[in-house]
């Protein structure tokens, strides 16, 4: 299959490429045969997907891209956050780790166990099975394109101090590439780390398809970042599955606040007694972005507590999307779940879709759900005003009053200081 | 301080001020009565500056300035301040956050340095003793889950933080039990000076009895249709508004 060279190919022409090999001759061949056996029975979602029901993906499925791009490591430094140099930081330019810049001894000082697992390696590697068993047509696509898994390991009861910041950049130049990310993390019993995915791009077209696997095994405590700062005309698809073990501790942030069409799944199973799962969203939507975040929380085993709450500040032509389900199972008493998903409309012309679901199967649980959608409140602006602080200055204070439970819940602080300073530019 | 010629204003086409005329001097506090529906938010809300409202005619000067001309910030600005009927609860604004805003807004209009995070603690440490509200209490988003004497003295307390030159109370003591009631009357006794006004705007006179004030208006049907001292209160309290409609027909 010639998809290294200058050739461009639309997704389905991709994929209709892949499905004609017979034999996968990489490291990867359970990875490749799933994402065959997808193709072969379903194909891209529809407008009359359920699923994707607010979410046209047209535009993807048209461009042709270039895939595995080799990007070449210049002399550049790849662009990181301003917290970069407070993390242990990997960088990935496309969606390979940019490996000068990768310095191993800091992560092995910290006994976190680093893999870069690629094509070329062909000796055997640890089995590596995946949480993502292809539930959507664009994580099989990622199974069925991604050049190297980033794997990384927490042992047990280890503590890392620093976050782990995963730098991913998107270069594209005349063509728009095609990025198929694949990470997948363990944390081991009673560990506790951070971790930050963090995108940006160049001002070209690129479309980022990523796959993120976690698992939290007992007692693990894991907070998770996902901040998405992609241009105006790319593309963002990605599904994430974290696995909860006994009595683990996630609080996740997912925080999007640019791009053509985002598009977040984000799968959450409590599969351990005792598990715990805060998900906070905050999506700062303007000119004509599309964000969707579509939340599964699967509720298997008892005494497991989920809290959702995702927010919307959606200005000028954006278009925001949440869907939400809780699930709960027929073993999950005692659960307690809530998912809040609130709105706020900055012009007449953004608009949201939201679709919160309670799906509950056990008896004894303590569930609720709800949405709000408003705009900014006029009295509040006078009242404001009356007191000598200007239209522009009261309207600001209000929004980031909206936004504030989510920002002041964020516990590094690096983070939150620069939502505050994008927040800020953002309200300007 | 403030000079209020033939204010006529509508409200969705509905007359409700119908040449209002009022002139308050410094130093003074005013009093306007009157039933439901006579006009008396309209007037405060029109000095405010809400928007909503038609000006038909009249004008108002408010220290030798254009008040009508001014955006509510401006007003603010310039010294006019209201406290409102039902301050309203502003989610994720921190109480603090937003004093420190107004004041430094103000500062910043009148070219005056802005205050610092520890000069402004300070300040509103004393203040909030004087309304006798817990420093808690500023700490909190600006009215959410206060009770409703909390609110008013919170409104107080930006008041005495503000420093307006002219003050308009809307139904202060509304909500207010006996104690709120003093203390709130207590935190205007003793920001009056010769330099400052109060127009408070009440249903009651019990208020009345902690305040002095130099005159008593009675607005009916948009108009001030009666203006008396203190005496005329407790008249209104005994015999009513229709005493009022009575004596001007037999006028």
């Amino acid at each position: 299959m010639d998809n290294q060279g200058l050739s461009t190919f639309t997704p389905i022409q991709i994929v209709d490429a892949h499905l004609q090999s017979q034999e996968f001759q990489d490291a990867f061949p359970s990875f490749r045969k799933s994402a065959k056996q997808y193709f072969t029975k379903s194909g891209f979602p529809t407008s009359k997907t359920e699923a994707w029901r607010f979410t046209n993906i047209s535009p993807i499925l048209k461009t042709k891209f270039k895939y595995h791009h080799q990007q070449e490591e210049n002399k550049d430094q790849i662009p990181a956050p301003s917290y970069a140099d407070k993390c242990l930081k990997i960088d990935i330019l496309n969606e390979k780790v940019a490996g000068k810049s990768l310095d191993h001894a800091s992560f092995e000082a910290e006994g976190i166990l680093l893999k870069l697992i690629s094509e070329d390696i062909t000796s055997n590697i640890s089995p590596l099975t995946s949480n993502n068993e292809n539930q959507t047509a664009f994580s099989a696509l990622n199974s069925a394109l991604f050049s190297q898994v980033i794997h990384f390991q927490i042992p047990d009861n280890q503590i890392i101090s620093k976050p782990i910041l995963l730098n991913i950049f998107s270069q594209s130049s005349e063509n728009p590439v095609n990025s198929n990310i694949r990470i997948h993390i363990t944390g081991g019993i009673h560990s506790q780390f951070t971790i930050i995915e963090s995108y940006s791009g160049n001002s070209k077209t690129y479309f980022n398809n990523s796959v993120v696997d976690i698992n939290l095994e007992s007692n693990a405590k894991l907070e998770y970042y996902k901040i998405q700062h992609e241009n105006d005309s790319s593309y963002h698809i990605s599904n994430t599955v974290i696995h909860q073990g006994k009595s683990s501790m996630l609080n996740a942030y997912i925080l999007s606040f640019s791009g053509k069409l985002i598009r977040n799944d984000i799968q959450v199973d409590l599969n351990g007694e005792g598990a715990e799962l805060n998900l906070l969203g905050l999506t700062l939507g303007q000119n004509q972005d599309h964000i969707d975040n579509t939340v599964l929380v699967n509720h298997r085993k008892p005494h497991c507590m989920s809290n959702q709450l995702f927010k919307n500040i959606l200005d000028h032509k954006s278009h925001g999307v949440f869907s939400g389900l809780i699930a709960v199972y027929e073993d999950a008493q005692k659960t307690d779940g809530r998912q809040k998903n609130q709105n706020l409309l900055l012009s007449e012309t953004a608009t949201i879709n939201s679709n919160p679901q309670l799906e509950i199967n056990a008896d004894d649980v303590r569930c609720s759900h709800g949405s709000t959608t408003g705009q900014l409140d006029d009295e509040a602006i006078f009242y404001l005003r009356s007191r000598g602080i200007s239209y522009e200055e009261a309207r600001k204070m209000l929004i980031s009053g909206f936004a504030h439970e989510i920002v002041n819940g964020i516990g590094y602080t690096p983070i939150k200081d620069s939502l505050n300073i994008f927040l800020d530019n953002y309200l300007t | 301080m403030i000079d209020i010629k033939n204010l006529k204003v509508n409200v969705e086409e509905k007359e409700i001020l119908r040449g209002l005329n009022l002139t308050v001097k410094p130093g003074e506090l005013h009093v306007i009565m009157g039933p439901n529906g006579a006009g008396k938010s309209t007037l405060a809300n029109v000095l405010s500056g809400k928007s909503g409202y038609d000006i038909i005619d009249g004008d108002v000067h408010f220290l030798g300035k254009d008040l009508l001309d001014m955006t509510p910030e401006a007003r603010a600005c310039e010294g006019l301040f209201m406290s409102f009927q039902y301050p309203i609860a502003i989610p994720g604004v921190n109480n603090m956050y937003f004093l420190k805003a107004s004041v430094n807004a103000i500062q910043k209009y009148r070219n005056e340095p802005e205050m610092d995070a520890m000069d402004f603690l300070k300040m509103i440490r004393s203040k909030l003793k004087e309304v006798d509200l817990d420093e808690k209490f500023i700490k909190r988003p600006v009215n959410e889950g206060f009770s409703g004497g909390e609110k008013k003295r919170n409104e107080i307390l930006q008041m005495i933080t503000l420093k307006p030159r002219l003050s308009i109370l809307d139904e202060t003591d509304s909500g207010l039990d006996i104690d709120a009631l003093k203390i709130v009357s207590q935190g205007i006794n003793n920001f009056r000076n010769p330099e400052r006004s109060f127009i408070l705007i009440t249903h009651y006179q019990r208020m009345l009895d902690y305040l002095e004030p130099d005159y008593i208006h009675v607005l009916i049907d948009g108009k001030i249709v009666k203006t008396g001292d203190k005496s005329l209160a407790q008249d209104l309290e005994d015999k009513g508004y229709s005493w009022v409609r009575e004596t001007m027909e037999s006028n």
